[in-house]
């Protein structure tokens, strides 16, 4: 009798089991199309909060933030284009992680190579602001950068004032590794907009300057810049 | 003083902390390697900030965990009522275990400085990683040391240590904050609180920082500070255990 019973508690609760394996598999089935609400830039921690975030190292925490930003929107199986992002909240991203470190060249490079080539061309000038003012805490490091932002304020924005810009703050620089194409890309650019006189005198005291030496190749060009400046009165480099 | 350290070494051997955080870092490395291939540059100096970074999480907390279950057995087996009977005074078993444990801590970060030597962008900034690390490893377990010996029991030794390390490492977060708040309501209170706090809590936000493994380290009068800061602290620490022993009845 006692055996009888005990086989029939048996069979219950494997009738139990079987029946929460039902009722499991029913529930997960009942809620297959409840998905995770994906957003594209996660919600952009105070700066305070960040650094809580560092548990005291904020390079671990730039790379960790960096690497989610590089992947905000392209993952859980999608990819998002970037004209669907939010650039003012890009840009604040972009602006938390440089406050994090101010020489790493990997947000400049996101920025320039990636967020700089969205399709929204508007959107391409924050990015620009955001290269001139990350450039400017360590020029010494990442000047070349400015060429890049010359690059897309000219040829993706069509934006030669917004380059011109860029390019007075590159000539601003003055370090031993760099090359005198840099520092006479704001007359170059001021030839583009057909400001000859302005572009003349930016070359003009580039050959003044006693502080630098340059190459008489280099030199040489300069004088012939000047040159055609003063005696075409037009764009010299197309009618060349 | 040699028989404790091999009983530490022992004891560590067979509760397989080695085999166990070597196996965590080694999947800790994996991870750093391929997030660190991910990155749109710096790939190199990414992937070393991630291993540092993890490694050192790894190996501090398999440091906490396993001392404070030592600790907890060394209790219930009265195994430190049958060391004390022997000719060895509360404050040299202090100090022995210690340096067993410190001993343990070197052991385990051997390979782990040895595997960052080869991601690293700054060699100097490496040896300070490494030095800094070792230093800060001295400090999580003279600290898990005395929890242990104070609290007897293992979870509330662990949550004690893992309260400290976290307090410790977010202390210049707690003074930043601190600093920039207007003294009224609560912030009577709670500010000149966090700045005593402040006093008692070592600035472990400065050791092993993985910013030295990209851009190297940083002058010389920050190393001094935090050896002095791992000497003072290790022998507040010490102290205290040997205070909390000398009072306990076995």
């Amino acid at each position: 009798m006692g055996k009888v019973l005990n086989l029939r508690k048996i069979w219950i609760f494997n009738v139990l089991l079987i029946g929460f394996a039902l009722g499991q598999a029913t529930l997960s089935w009942s809620i297959r199309d409840v998905r995770p609400t994906l957003g594209i830039l996660p919600d952009l921690p105070q700066a305070q909060a960040a650094e809580a975030l560092a548990f005291g190292d904020k390079q671990f925490l730039y790379r960790y933030l960096a690497l989610t930003l590089q992947n905000a929107g392209d993952n859980g199986g999608r990819v998002t284009p970037l004209k669907n992002y939010d650039y003012e909240k890009v840009v604040a991203w972009l602006r938390l992680l440089d406050g994090l470190d101010h020489n790493s060249h990997w947000v400049i490079a996101m920025a320039n190579g990636y967020f700089g080539q969205t399709q929204t061309i508007e959107d391409v000038e924050p990015i620009v602001r955001f290269m001139q003012d990350n450039v400017a805490y360590k020029p010494e490091l990442k000047w070349p950068w400015l060429v890049n932002a010359i690059h897309l304020s000219r040829h993706r924005l069509k934006s030669d004032w917004l380059a011109l810009d860029v390019a007075r703050q590159l000539a601003t620089y003055d370090y031993p590794n760099m090359n005198a194409a840099s520092l006479q890309m704001p007359a170059l650019v001021l030839d583009d907009l057909q400001q000859f006189e302005s572009a003349k005198y930016e070359i003009e005291a580039l050959l003044r300057r006693d502080d630098r030496t340059f190459m008489p190749e280099e030199a040489a060009w300069m004088e012939s810049f000047v040159r055609l400046l003063e005696a075409q009165g037009s764009n010299p480099l197309k009618s060349r | 003083m040699i028989a404790t350290l091999r009983f530490v070494l022992l004891t560590a051997l067979r509760d397989r902390l080695f085999a166990g955080l070597f196996a965590l870092v080694a999947v800790g490395f994996a991870m750093a390697i391929y997030l660190g291939d991910a990155a749109l540059v710096e790939k190199g100096q990414t992937t070393v900030v991630y291993a540092g970074g993890a490694a050192r999480t790894i190996l501090m907390l398999g440091l906490i965990i396993f001392q404070a279950f030592h600790i907890q057995r060394l209790y219930e087996t009265r195994e430190i009522e049958a060391v004390l009977s022997r000719a060895i005074s509360r404050e040299a078993f202090i100090v022995a275990y210690w340096a067993g444990f410190a001993l343990v801590a070197v052991l385990l970060a051997a390979p782990i400085i040895a595997l960052v030597f080869l991601f690293q962008s700054s060699v100097e900034g490496a040896v300070w990683w490494a030095l800094s690390l070792v230093l800060e490893a001295f400090i999580v377990i003279a600290f898990a040391m005395f929890a242990g010996i104070t609290l007897e029991k293992a979870v509330p030794a662990v949550f004690a240590t893992l309260g400290f390390y976290g307090l410790s490492r977010l202390m210049s977060f707690f003074m930043s904050i601190s600093e920039g708040t207007s003294l009224d309501g609560v912030n009577v209170i709670t500010v000149p609180l966090s700045q005593l706090v402040a006093l008692l809590v070592p600035r472990l936000d400065l050791f092993a920082q993985t910013r030295w493994l990209v851009y190297g380290p940083g002058d010389i009068d920050s190393m001094v500070i935090l050896i002095g800061q791992a000497v003072l602290y290790v022998g507040l620490l010490l102290f205290a255990a040997m205070f909390d022993l000398r009072r306990k009845r076995f």
